[in-house]
């Protein structure tokens, strides 16, 4: 009972049955105040790559930044040291849409069938699934696209080291992203919508159709660009089943069927000796980085703009 | 749903993507396994050769894929460095065109895969390179292969060891860990390079041995002749191994590795003709080519670590069209590709003429 | 009326392939993985996982130093992570002013997307030679007594500078998934402890950050499954050197730089792939249990909402 009369506060009344003591209260706003520095200063560390990681391909690469850069092919020696990175690019579109030839109607398709036939126990199978395989490392997809897709020995396909085998693979890691968020998207349809439409008599093709795309669309396509999104910065897989290609590929399968690819150009470049190279990696880290930043940014812009029925970030 | 009706187009696009994704896939899937019909002009097919494969023979693969490209522009040469394993393995299974190596084929490969065939096209090297301030760049140290076998077993750890000093006179060498670079991936200049300390240490050959991709027991990995020599050059201390190429195009110093004979001979490619030269005179070499060069040649001036460069080709090729083209580029590179301008001009020593012949059977077994 | 149902029932069928097509990839990949690892396992066993020799010519292999390396960095960089992630989270949540949270939180979350290889080339660039001529020499100078800290070869490589780049990897997820756990707690709690007086620290500490712990430790769990997949920034920092490192500035070797530089050569001999096989079942089978606890968890806090910083950018 000492403690009170020590710290004298001008309304009593307030503080009957606690204690209070002011150098505890000081104390108290001392450590917040503590606190609340450490998580700036986490913050300034956590932030801090982005820019630096930015700033350094910037201000390394910014001379190679040019049109020339982006629409020739490399040569000289080693590879790339004249020349600029067209095969990259080229590769990657390959890459994109042969992944999305696999991923987008097994995502899409998967997300409608769970919203709209499934049952608890297939649903809750399925999501399973599929988030175990956003967790699977990539490395392992390599694995799994050397023997199926790539190697001419043993089962499989035999697509030898090309776009066909290193698109595919990237379609495996793209596909349970796909499949997540247009569930998501479904789910997050008011079940009004969905239920109003069959209740006039449409099919579940027709209420697809008239609503679900519809109202799901944001959803979807935040999930093509984060699957998107996503590949282009692969490489442990193509190490298995692609590889890369200083030229431009004569086909999508076996000999001449390797398609080159930023991110394994970046991977390449990197252990070279050669100057000249490191600050072409970080040039063509500065495209990469660009193309990622956009499709973040537009997934985030999609996400705004169908925000009313799609809040999923 | 007022936003919904005006997205309306991209509803349909979205529909007739998804549509034209799953109408492409199996098309995609079956259409392209079919390569290209081959051109009726030339003599040559035309269509794709894919050659993967050794790090420390890319330097020249390039240069004959621009030049042999610029002959058949119907054929593109599509070089990558990957690693000798990768090469071999890759060729046997079928993945590429054309494996390149260092390392000829051992029983063992040869038991795992006796549908390949390695076809030497020009001779090379494996030296240690080195990073040691205070030692002028234009100097060749000179060193042991039972000394660098004790650096990479690690038993040898600072550059101010007695033994440096002992064989290089005259030179100050800091007081400075040495840092032991070695390939991650598996690597036929690492073959060659094993080869030679397996030779040569009883040690090494009892704990290590001879192969693409050894279990070290010291240092750090790194990807490729490339990376090598990044990492070497970035390390003071630093001490590696790659082939004449790599050392040229990059201005490396390198050792003068003692031979048989008892000289310290320096890489190049008059050494490394003379070592392929003298195991080909000691007779008995075999038509097959799967003996090494390594070390047990008598010449006085051959270097020591010397060994023919490969293509690793599958003797039945499902294709007549590849066959073809596989034939004729290396027929090429056999006549005019070994010419200075391609072979000297990067590191490489020409094949002996008196060589050829086998060669050109070896190449008749592809079909 | 028939027409429709038929129709339906056509559609039904369709979806139902792909349905079946993801169940497929999911089976496939667990198929090869035990099928091709199979010889492995059955010729060495569960000694494979603690032998430390690793040598394809003799055909001994063992994964305790690739396993070795690849927990050790994934747990130094959740030492790294965690206290910052909590801090950020923390921040985003509590203290950033709301006008801000949204930009602040675009940063962190941006994080997630940048591809390893960016990453490694970041760290080769910037990291491994801060390291080289500032850390290392400083630790050599001042902490060479203490063995876990000491400096044996002064070249920026090994288990730190990977672990350090693999921190800011995994950051963003852990970040973001505290700061949603946060976002979690009822504001009307949180309200009560504000008007007894607490301070942002007291409610924090006192109401937050135990209604939310479960999270955190979903978003940690998570992390722990990302950083130990991690592959392209790994192999391009720790060195590649199949030993167990006695330092934190050693050299080591994980499971997915093993076989990112071997895999396609190892192929050439059927023990040696399937022990690079039997590699990457080890790799999937923690990420499959490590994501099976961490999902679960956060299942249970966040309600199976997803944040940007799960999905990563390759």
């Amino acid at each position: 009972m000492n403690e009170p009369d020590k710290n004298k506060i001008d309304k009593e009344d307030f503080h009957l049955n606690f204690p209070i003591n002011k150098g505890y209260i000081k104390r108290r706003k001392i450590y917040n105040n503590i606190a609340f520095i450490l998580a700036v200063v986490a913050f300034i560390i956590g932030g801090f790559p982005v820019f630096h990681i930015v700033y350094s391909a910037f201000i390394v690469g910014y001379k190679y930044l040019n049109w020339h850069f982006i629409s020739t092919l490399p040569t000289g020696f080693p590879i790339g040291a004249q020349g600029g990175i067209l095969n990259a690019i080229v590769g990657d579109l390959y890459l994109i849409v042969i992944a999305s030839c696999l991923a987008l109607p097994l995502g899409i398709g998967s997300g409608f069938y769970l919203s709209l036939f499934g049952k608890k126990g297939i649903n809750s199978i399925i999501r399973l699934l599929n988030e175990l395989m956003v967790g699977i490392p990539s490395v392992v997809w390599g694995v799994m696209g050397f023997y199926v897709l790539s190697t001419n020995a043993g089962l499989g396909f035999h697509f030898g080291f090309s776009a066909l085998a290193g698109g595919l693979t990237l379609g495996f890691i793209m596909t349970p992203i796909i499949t997540l968020l247009t569930e998501q998207a479904v789910n997050r349809i008011p079940a009004s919508y969905i239920e109003g439409a069959l209740s006039m008599g449409a099919t579940k093709w027709q209420a697809t159709k008239s609503v679900v795309v519809k109202a799901a669309m944001g959803g979807i396509f935040t999930g093509i660009l984060l699957g998107v999104l996503n590949i282009i910065g692969q490489t442990a897989p193509l190490l298995f089943t692609n590889y890369y290609n200083t030229g431009m590929p004569t086909g999508i399968t076996g000999p001449g069927g390797a398609v080159g690819d930023l991110a394994m150009l970046i991977f390449i470049y990197i252990h070279e000796p050669s100057r000249i190279l490191h600050y072409k990696a970080e040039a063509a880290s500065f495209v990469l980085l660009f193309f990622v930043f956009a499709l973040d940014i537009g997934m985030r812009l999609i996400t705004r703009l169908t925000v009313k029925i799609f809040e999923f970030f | 749903m007022r936003f919904n009706l005006k997205k309306i187009g991209l509803k349909k696009s979205l529909a007739s993507l998804a549509v034209l994704s799953i109408l492409l896939a199996p098309l995609a899937l079956s259409g392209c396994a079919k390569s290209k019909a081959p051109a009726t002009k030339a003599s040559v097919p035309s269509g794709t050769i894919t050659i993967s494969g050794s790090t420390m023979l890319y330097p020249l693969n390039s240069v004959w894929a621009v030049a042999y490209h610029k002959l058949h522009p119907s054929v593109t040469v599509s070089v990558a460095s990957t690693g000798s394993g990768f090469g071999i393995s890759n060729a046997a299974d079928g993945n590429i065109t054309i494996g390149a190596s260092d390392a000829y084929l051992t029983k063992s490969f040869r038991k795992r895969y006796p549908d390949l065939v390695n076809v030497p096209v020009a001779l090379d090297d494996a030296q240690v390179i080195y990073n040691i301030p205070g030692i002028p760049s234009n100097i060749n140290l000179k060193m042991t292969p039972k000394l660098v076998a004790d650096i990479y077993l690690g038993k040898i750890k600072n550059w101010d060891n007695p033994i440096f000093k002992k064989l290089n006179p005259g030179y100050k060498f800091p007081n400075l860990h040495i840092f032991v670079v070695h390939r991650a991936d598996a690597s036929g200049t690492t073959f060659d390079f094993t080869s030679l300390l397996t030779d040569t240490s009883k040690t090494w050959a009892n704990k290590v041995g001879r192969s693409l991709s050894p279990s070290w027991p010291v240092g750090s990995g790194y990807l490729g002749s490339d990376a090598v020599v990044a990492a070497v050059k970035s390390t003071k201390g630093g001490i590696g191994y790659v082939g004449l190429g790599w050392i040229i195009e990059y201005h490396l110093s390198s050792s003068a590795m003692l031979n048989k004979a008892g000289n310290y001979v320096i890489g190049s490619v008059k050494t490394i003709a003379a070592a392929a030269n003298s195991a080909l005179k000691a007779g008995g070499f075999p038509t097959d080519f799967d003996k090494s060069i390594v070390w047990n040649v008598s010449a006085k001036d051959a270097y020591p670590d010397s060994n023919f460069e490969f293509w690793m080709i599958m003797k039945k090729q499902k294709n007549p069209n590849t066959a073809k083209r596989i034939k004729d580029l290396v027929n090429w590179a056999l006549g005019p590709g070994q010419a200075a301008k391609y072979t000297v001009k990067t590191g490489f020593a020409p094949l002996p003429v008196s060589v050829m012949g086998n060669v050109k059977k070896l190449l008749a077994k592809v079909k | 009326m028939f027409n429709l149902k038929y129709k339906d029932d056509f559609y039904k069928l369709i979806l139902s392939v792909f349905i079946f097509g993801i169940i497929l990839i999911f089976l496939t990949v667990v198929a090869v993985m035990l099928y091709y690892s199979y010889p492995a396992i059955i010729r060495y066993g569960l000694p494979f996982l603690w032998t430390k020799e690793w040598n394809p010519p003799k055909e001994i292999f063992g994964a305790a130093t690739f396993i070795a390396g690849t927990f050790m960095v994934t747990f130094l960089a959740l030492i790294f992570a965690v206290p910052l992630s909590l801090g950020i989270g923390i921040f985003l949540e509590e203290y950033c002013p709301a006008f801000l949270r949204g930009f602040f939180t675009i940063i962190i979350e941006i994080l997630a997307g940048i591809p390893s290889v960016v990453f490694g080339v970041w760290g080769v660039l910037t990291i491994v030679p801060w390291l080289r001529d500032s850390i290392e020499p400083f630790f050599e100078k001042h902490f060479s007594y203490i063995p876990f800290l000491k400096v044996e070869e002064n070249i920026g490589y090994g288990i730190l500078a990977a672990s350090f780049v693999v921190t800011f990897m995994i950051l963003p997820i852990i970040a973001s998934i505290t700061k949603d756990s946060l976002a979690s707690v009822p504001k009307i709690i949180k309200d009560g402890a504000f008007a007894t007086g607490a301070t942002k620290l007291d409610v924090i500490r006192d109401v937050s950050l135990p209604h939310a712990y479960k999270g955190i430790y979903g978003g940690i769990v998570l992390g722990f499954g990302r950083a130990v997949g991690e592959t392209i920034a790994v192999v391009l920092l720790i060195g590649n050197q199949a030993v167990i490192p006695k330092s934190l500035f050693g050299v080591g070797y994980t499971i997915s730089a093993v076989l990112a530089n071997t895999f396609t050569f190892a192929v050439i001999s059927h023990i040696y792939a399937s022990s690079e096989v039997e590699l990457a079942l080890i790799l999937l089978l923690v990420s499959l249990i490590i994501n099976l606890l961490g999902r679960n968890v956060l299942k249970r806090v966040i309600g199976g909402k997803f944040s940007r910083s799960q999905f990563g950018g390759g």
